[in-house]
């Protein structure tokens, strides 16, 4: 009985240990990413700077960070920072849950609204008010590997190539052993994005100037050709992907000369010691298109620390604090000041060297599915890959993706074509 | 001769059921000390071309590891606490008393034993939103409290093989039935006791789902949910992480299960099914 | 006076049934009737979830029938996998069970999250250490064990048998296996019967109460922890091949907000479980006793 006792009082001191002491100001902030290591620990670095403030940190995986931070905001435990998915802005904004920046960036000395890339002022115009800033960006692009294309005699792909180029290439890179495939001419799809940018290089809009869910023909004309290069086996068959991401990678192996992914991906593959490798923007087919990715740190409506919130998100939009996050994650500032200083270029001992097509894609990328649902498009792209592996035909892949936009979004936010 | 070669298949059998069972785990401690460009190599290589200690040092550093580590240790004393105290007393009366209704309640019990917690895990959810109780380890360790039908079914199973002379006999000598629950029925149930504990705590050593749609704070993540968490940043899945801290997480049910092999397996043993 | 003593050390359950399941499948029933996406009140829409769900052609229903399919080949491999340990481990004339039985044993306790994570990477088409053993045994092409979707339906339910479900289904057939009386064997062998013939006629007949109940077991195990094995493995794609419904309530409450819907889908889940329970509790005669 005692033992109990004791367990049982150990137990409540634990629980509240955790909840009590601090005296100085406290806010909460969430991310999707973990905190970098120093020397790049941007809240460390803020803390160190104001020592009255105190940043929680909380981190919730990237798989669930939509619903969580709903529900959060719902019942009003949100963190005082938010760092926002271009999806949920919107809808936080409509729910009240997040203030308006106008006056925090007018007194500003720090920060000015031209200063960033020309999609962050159309997002903002989009929604008549400033209510978040890009924490930093990323985009989606094509890798390839130098060696395998040296080997083959290929010329490596140039700025401006186009979707017959790039099918061109792949047929020549596909190596076959003994009735096998030893080398694919393109890696499958490793992250689901790359879906909605490449079928946005055929033309369809994805979502359209007044926000609405938009793809068609465009996207039928990218799956049939996908589906027959995957067929002809020039580009490896589908891999599981769970929450988007796929689990192992022919590109990083060496086994595939080419690859559509994320920009971030630079910070992986700069580990890479075996072959030579580069960068260039998504080969263009009816047009140049691409997706662009951030998060905008925007202030939890309900946060009685209003002030010193707009202190951090200030520092974090700094150009020190720009610094730690870009060189953390690879990912370009969008300031376009501190993009230019370029210290997002982390580089590898075989690669990336193309800076060039990184900052070409910001030029051209939109915002494009990320102003969707998370769950709609994840949901949408299993039956693309469904279409791939010939379970249904892309035909009825699109009208499926079609009937689920205005399943989810209501019908006056889809598009007809 | 027929009989040595039955007993050398045998063996066999039993080493690939073995080499099935464990490979999946070995797997995961090799890999914990390949670095991240490792994952994605052709040929595949089980083992990692040199001792890479990094990620262990990259996931003790970086990570909450051992405030996750109290957490779960929270959530098991917690649950195993509540379902002992709680389950153990419900099943008493199903068990070793005749009342009106007794067989209704037990059905409704079984029953209950079938609803998956995704059933009822919306309104629970607005429940504890009600109560302010979503981020605190109360909604998952309350329920545990009101006894789980499936442990209070083993309960049941197991009192009913203590003689029942014995409880007879301290009712004529005057004891309640609290009393003879407490003197008599909890004592002599002793093995159930550590079984269902033993199986309470790998089981929340585990559990991943409900966790995860109560907590959100990084200080309130259990185990699970943390290397669940810890393991993506910005869209790449980091292998190297998850399986140092797969590896991390392996070892403690690991040697629970070495230490107290013989209560889990006795207490199965004597939990007197039909 | 008695009964209300003994309702008395039932009163937590009844209190718990009432706070944590029955009062929210209530609840879920009333949701089941709205339109909400959790930010604003719910809209009073009848049955028209219900119609949508069981609309022609509608993906709800590969969802059920993949639920049914992972349900029931869940607990044939699982119990089954369980039952054919455990019997390698009580053969007689070997050595060293302890040993084995804990590599048996010991995926259950490993948490299965980190094992979906490395059978992810084992089970990859191009890189996966599995059909790279299979090419050396000389299978030119490797099947896409997680992609394939003629495949990834029998993957998800053969891996049924490293959950913590199944390992304690192998303890339980163990100890049960070690009280069938040894006599029995004896008697058989001196008649010639072969060893497939004696676990036929006597260790299934001795040990077939344990054998519902651990059907029982794993019927109620395989249904509720279908989430924590697919959801990180699969996700539930390709398409909707391994979409289990407790993923495709997530999905649609949590994750697209369609709180109604997914209530709507929660009260088939409720009816099926009930439904399930119903044929349990028929024959539970068959492993339970009932008189005190």
């Amino acid at each position: 009985m005692k033992r109990t006792i004791v367990l049982g009082v150990l137990l409540g001191v634990f629980i509240f240990a955790g909840v009590y002491a601090h005296a100085e100001t406290v806010i909460k902030y969430a991310h999707w990413n973990a905190l970098p290591q120093d020397p790049y620990n941007y809240v460390k670095a803020f803390e160190e700077k104001n020592p009255d403030i105190k940043v929680e940190f909380i981190q919730i995986p990237e798989a669930e960070y939509s619903q969580k931070l709903r529900s959060m905001a719902m019942t009003g435990t949100a963190p005082d920072v938010l760092c926002l998915w271009e999806a949920d802005l919107a809808d936080f904004v409509r729910a009240g849950w997040v203030l308006s920046l106008d006056a925090y960036i007018k007194e500003s000395k720090e920060l000015s609204l031209d200063d960033f890339i020309p999609a962050v002022k159309q997002l903002m115009e989009l929604q008549g008010s400033l209510y978040g800033l890009p924490w930093c960006f990323a985009t989606e692009i094509a890798y390839y590997n130098k060696d395998l294309f040296d080997k083959a005699g290929v010329a490596y792909p140039g700025m401006d190539w186009t979707w017959e180029d790039f099918e061109n290439m792949a047929k020549k890179l596909t190596v076959e052993s003994e009735g096998k495939v030893v080398q694919w001419g393109c890696d499958a799809i490793g992250f689901q994005g790359l879906w909605y940018s490449l079928a946005g290089t055929f033309g369809d809009a994805i979502v359209d100037q007044e926000g609405r869910f938009s793809m068609g023909s465009g996207t039928k004309e990218f799956l049939n050709r996908w589906v027959s290069l995957t067929n002809a086996k020039v580009v490896a068959s589908p891999q599981v992907t769970t929450s988007g991401v796929v689990s192992a990678d022919l590109f990083m192996a060496g086994r595939a000369a080419m690859a559509f992914n994320g920009s971030w991906m630079t910070s992986v593959y700069k580990d890479i010691t075996d072959f030579s490798w580069d960068i260039m923007p998504l080969p263009k087919a009816k047009r140049s298109y691409s997706t662009l990715h951030t998060g905008f740190f925007a202030i939890n409506a309900r946060s009685e620390a209003k002030d010193a919130v707009w202190k951090f998100i200030e520092f974090c939009m700094s150009e020190e604090g720009q610094e730690l996050i870009n060189k953390a994650y690879s990912n370009p500032s969008a300031r376009l000041s501190v993009l230019k200083k370029g210290y997002y270029k982390v580089e590898g001992p075989k690669g990336p060297r193309n800076w060039d097509a990184i900052e070409r894609t910001a030029e051209f990328a939109e915002w494009g599915y990320v102003l969707l649902p998370p769950g709609l498009t994840f949901d949408i792209v299993k039956d693309f890959n469904a279409a791939v592996l010939g379970q249904m035909s892309v035909d009825d892949a699109v009208q499926q993706a079609i009937e689920k936009a205005i399943d989810i979004l209501g019908e006056e936010r889809v598009a007809t074509e | 001769m027929k009989f040595r070669v039955s007993i050398a298949l045998q063996y066999v059998l039993m080493v690939v059921v073995a080499v099935v069972m464990f490979f999946p785990i070995l797997w995961i401690i090799l890999s914990s000390f390949k670095p991240m460009i490792e994952f994605s190599v052709f040929p595949p290589r089980i083992l990692p071309s040199r001792l890479y200690w990094y990620n262990y040092a990259e996931v003790f550093a970086q990570s909450k590891l051992l405030i996750y580590l109290r957490n779960t240790l929270i959530l098991i004393a917690g649950n195993t606490i509540g379902t002992l105290l709680s389950s153990s007393i419900v099943a008493y009366p199903l068990a070793r008393m005749r009342f009106r209704g007794r067989e209704f309640i037990f059905a409704l019990i079984l029953m209950t034993m079938m609803v998956p917690s995704y059933v009822t895990i919306i309104p629970q959810y607005i429940l504890f939103k009600q109560l302010g109780w979503l981020d605190t380890f109360l909604p998952i360790i309350v329920p545990a409290f009101f006894a789980y039908p499936y442990n209070v079914f083993l309960f049941r199973q197991f009192y009913r093989t203590i003689p029942k002379e014995l409880d007879e006999a301290a009712r004529i000598d005057g004891c309640s039935e609290w009393g003879v629950f407490v003197r008599i029925i909890a004592p002599l149930s002793r093995p159930i006791f550590i079984t269902i504990g033993i199986l309470s705590s790998i089981f929340w050593w585990n559990e991943f789902f409900v966790p995860m749609v109560f907590i959100n704070s990084e200080d309130l993540k259990p185990l699970s949910v943390g290397i669940y968490s810890f393991s993506r940043t910005t869209f790449v899945v980091r292998w190297d992480l998850i399986m140092a801290m797969a590896t991390v997480m392996l070892f403690p049910p690991m040697m629970l299960f070495l230490l107290a092999r013989r209560y889990i397996t006795e207490g199965i043993k004597t939990t007197g099914f039909k | 006076m008695r009964s209300g003593r003994a309702y008395l050390f039932v009163s937590p359950w009844i209190l718990g049934f009432v706070l944590f399941t029955g009062g929210p499948i209530l609840a879920t029933v009333a949701l089941g009737f709205t339109k909400w996406d959790l930010i604003g009140s719910p809209v009073w829409v009848g049955l028209g979830n219900y119609a949508r769900l069981f609309r022609k052609g509608s993906e709800f229903w590969t969802v059920l029938r993949f639920t049914a399919f992972y349900t029931l080949f869940s607990v044939v491999f699982s119990v089954g996998w369980a039952l054919f340990e455990a019997a390698l481990l009580n053969s007689r004339g070997v050595r060293g069970t302890n040993l084995f039985g804990f590599f048996y044993f010991i995926p259950a306790v490993v948490p299965m999250v980190a094992l979906t994570f490395a059978f992810q990477l084992i089970l990859h088409k191009e890189l996966g250490i599995l059909n790279y053993a299979l090419s050396l045994l000389g299978l030119r092409e490797g099947p896409n064990w997680l992609v394939d979707p003629k495949v990834v339906v029998w993957v998800v339910v053969v891996l049924n048998i490293y959950t913590f479900y199944a390992g304690q289904m192998m303890l339980i057939f163990d100890s049960a296996l070690k009280e069938v009386p040894k006599e029995l064997y004896e008697a058989a062998e001196i008649d010639g019967a072969s060893r497939i013939v004696q676990f036929l006629r006597i260790t299934l007949p001795a040990i077939s109460p344990i054998l519902f109940f651990n059907m029982v077991t794993a019927t109620i195990s395989s249904l509720g922890t279908s989430f924590t094995l697919l959801y990180p493995l699969t996700a539930g794609g390709p398409g909707k091949v391994t979409q289990a419904i407790s993923l495709d309530i997530y999905h649609n409450a949590f994750k697209t907000f369609r709180v109604g819907y997914a209530c709507a889908e929660s009260v088939i889940l409720f009816l099926i479980a009930a439904g399930v329970s119903v044929v349990m509790f028929a024959t539970s005669k068959r492993w339970v006793y009932y008189e005190v």
